[in-house]
């Protein structure tokens, strides 16, 4: 039998709701900014260990409902065919190379150019050094792989990565064998689930230029392949599709275990839950905007802050974040972006029902990223994104005050979130 | 020639090269492109609004925008930090040859 | 002028030429005692020695060694430098003559800085008796892990997380109780990767 793995065919979208999916299960576009801050964020909140821990648990079941979905739609039929299948879409999505030598019982997977682990030492490496290993999403999607390989029920197996390039090794390698704790059984939040969820959909201003300039951005993002060590690079950052589920599920468990066991501290991480999408947004966003493929397809940016702000918006929903829209806007005051759902909020109410409030932290922090960029950075100069660019922004006097007023997590109809000046 | 660092969040893999010749931005990207071709980069494009061509070896990239005439040379992430300002400095003396056009200067290397 | 009691702290030293108290991170002349020969080049020399520090200090961290307190030693033909931090916001310089041996030029380095270090109290920044007296060590180890963590905007956050203490606490170092200074002092080197703090 042969392998054919029809993207086109696999790949499905939402146009009223800007929800992606892969194999009927949600996906979102994620710069490595975004992805090192989550996790750095999970390390923070439980200790290395047991965030190593949740994060391959997390990925380990993402990645085998998401398997369990695609691979009987590609004809694999042997473990070896459901393997190779698993490496295939693994560099495909960005994560680098993925190997499989794994039997029903484990065995060993290796991986070269992981995502995380050489996104980490090309950010942090010469900064600051390691103790513990990167790439817990490739643990659980090796894992996981092997057991759907060999039709196990999932947590039959458990994994370890034992050698990792953020640590200094040549490779990063992980042994795969029998669980010796059961996995808790969980059900998949996929497509079926997000839509039950949905309401109508609503447009805001400025509809007709964010339409357009979404439609283009998503037609070229389709386009883009990762190159022969899986990884993906666009618009000057290192890109992954990656399951929505596992950010939702790794943000989620770590903030309610905080809850529970120090809850003076949930408040802290939400800021810094709302602090990974500011990174991600002023990043990915700051950088499609600076890209030539921007300028190919949008115009190069002309310094006007609302240009930036239908840019931004757009930015959003060809990524799979949600329908942003643009419900209100008052040039260096105020700014109302507001969602029919986010991938955060359809998750949350799916998995753990409603919320006291606001859920979407990775729409405040890029609705608060959207708004620096378009009134702090100075696009006629072609700015450089550094750390510097960046810390800059938490200096001076003028700052703005970030509010998620609506939220689907606490029950309304929609997510919006307010922007506001505070100070001078 | 002109070369200096373009946006981007990983260090030193995009640039950004202004030629000092009076170019329309289709002329430019047409001179520019049929040179690359010429001297073994191979044609990476897949939309009319943005060039792409690719050097066989280390994979460096040239990208065009003919709407606007901009440069952009992308160094391949395999390349050691320390040496991508060289590479790009290179890849942008390749640039003013096939242009006509003055040896570059480096507004911001570092 | 004189401002330390710099002849005092050098009494007994063989072979010392000279000794420079720059201020630190302006790297500006604080005071000297020198022999004559040394004193022209003073000012430049206190620029060029904060120079010397801020780079090495660079080097290391880029290598991911890490020292609160650096000392750097180096060797010409006719004289031997040693440099060692004194502090955040002093660098001590001591010039020998080349025939002392690097170990004794170390050791009197320390012992002069030693000294020095009580007369240098009451030059604190802004005079920070108060600070002083309640937790300096809590202060230091905060300002360490602003200077030196990847994304210094949040790391009061992350450490905040990391220890579950609030962050109104953290903003008080010279309030934290020696149980707190501990689990700051583990999550700043669990931040950095760091096995220990020398602060």
């Amino acid at each position: 039998m042969t392998i054919q793995i029809k993207k086109e065919e696999l790949f499905s979208f939402l146009p009223e709701h800007a929800f992606s999916f892969f194999a009927d299960t949600p996906v979102v576009y994620h710069c490595h900014h975004y992805n090192l801050w989550l996790d750095q964020t999970i390390d923070d909140a439980l200790g290395s260990r047991e965030s190593v821990a949740l994060r391959t648990r997390c990925a380990h079941e993402a990645f085998y409902h998401y398997l369990a979905q695609l691979i009987p739609r590609t004809g694999a039929e042997t473990p070896a065919e459901k393997l190779k299948v698993a490496e295939l879409i693994f560099g495909a999505m960005g994560h680098g190379t993925l190997r499989l030598h794994t039997q029903a019982q484990g065995g060993l997977a290796t991986g070269d150019f992981l995502h995380y682990g050489f996104t980490w030492k090309e950010k942090y490496g010469e900064k600051v050094r390691r103790r513990h290993t990167a790439d817990a999403v490739a643990a659980g999607c090796a894992v996981a792989a092997t057991e759907i390989a060999y039709d196990l029920p999932m947590g039959t197996l458990d994994v370890a990565e034992e050698t990792c390039v953020a640590l200094g090794a040549p490779q990063c390698r992980f042994q795969i064998e029998g669980a010796k704790q059961p996995m808790p059984p969980s059900r998949p939040v996929g497509k079926k689930e997000t839509q039950r969820l949905l309401g109508d959909s609503f447009t805001g201003k400025y509809e007709d230029q964010i339409h357009a300039i979404a439609t283009g951005l998503r037609n070229f993002l389709g386009t883009i392949n990762s190159d022969e060590r899986g990884l993906v690079q666009g618009f000057g950052v290192f890109v992954t599709l990656h399951l929505a589920s596992y950010y939702n599920s790794i943000s989620y468990n770590a903030l309610y275990n905080i809850e529970r066991t120090a809850p003076q501290s949930f408040r802290v991480m939400e800021e810094l839950l709302i602090e990974a999408g500011h990174q991600c947004g002023f990043n990915t966003f700051g950088g499609i905007i600076g890209s030539p493929e921007w300028e190919g397809l949008a115009g190069a940016p002309t310094g006007d802050p609302l240009e930036i702000l239908i840019g931004c918006c757009a930015i959003g929903r060809a990524l799979g974040f949600g329908q942003w829209t643009i419900q209100d806007y008052t040039p260096e005051k105020y700014f109302v972006l507001r969602s029919p759902g986010t991938y955060e909020s359809t998750y949350h109410v799916t998995r753990h029902g409603l919320a006291s409030s606001g859920r979407c932290y990775l729409h405040q922090g890029g609705t608060l990223a959207m708004v620096q960029l378009a009134h702090r950075v100075n696009w006629r100069d072609k700015p450089q994104f550094t750390p510097e660019l960046y810390s800059s922004l938490f200096r001076g006097q003028a700052q703005w005050r970030t509010e998620e007023t609506h939220c689907v997590s606490k029950g309304d109809d929609y997510c919006e979130i307010v922007v506001e000046r505070t100070g001078n | 020639m002109h070369i200096r660092r373009d946006p981007s969040c990983v260090q030193f893999l995009l640039w950004r090269c202004t030629p000092d010749l009076p170019l329309e931005p289709e002329e430019l990207c047409q001179k520019i492109g049929q040179s690359l071709i010429n001297n073994g980069f191979v044609d990476k494009s897949r939309e009319t609004w943005l060039l792409v061509y690719e050097e066989t070896k280390q994979h460096h990239q040239i990208v065009l925008v003919p709407k606007t005439g901009r440069i952009q040379v992308r160094v391949h992430y395999l390349i050691p930090v320390p040496q991508r300002p060289l590479v790009a400095f290179s890849l942008a003396c390749q640039l003013a040859d096939f242009l006509g056009d003055t040896h570059p200067k480096a507004e911001q290397l570092r | 002028m004189q401002i330390l009691n710099l002849p005092a702290a050098a009494e007994g030293v063989p072979a010392l030429q000279g000794i420079f108290v720059i201020t630190m991170p302006d790297c500006l002349l604080f005071d000297s005692y020198v022999l004559p020969v040394l004193q022209e080049a003073s000012e430049e020399l206190s620029a060029l020695f904060g120079e010397l520090i801020r780079n090495n200090r660079e080097v290391l961290r880029l290598m991911g060694s890490w020292s609160s307190e650096l000392q750097i030693t180096v060797e010409s033909s006719d004289r031997l430098l040693h440099l060692r931090e004194l502090r955040e916001d002093f660098l001590l310089v001591f010039a020998f003559e080349a025939s002392l041996p690097i170990g004794m030029a170390r050791l009197f380095g320390r012992r002069i800085s030693e000294t020095l270090q009580f007369q240098l109290e009451g030059f604190q920044e802004g005079s920070l008796e108060e600070e002083a007296e309640e937790s300096p060590r809590a202060a230091r180890i905060l300002e360490f892990l602003q200077r030196y963590a990847p994304d210094p905007h949040a790391s009061m956050m992350r450490l905040a997380l990391r220890t579950g203490i609030p962050m109104e606490h953290l903003e008080a170092p010279a309030s934290l109780s020696p149980q707190a200074l501990a689990k700051v002092e583990e999550a700043v080197c669990d931040i950095l990767g760091i096995d220990q703090l020398n602060v």
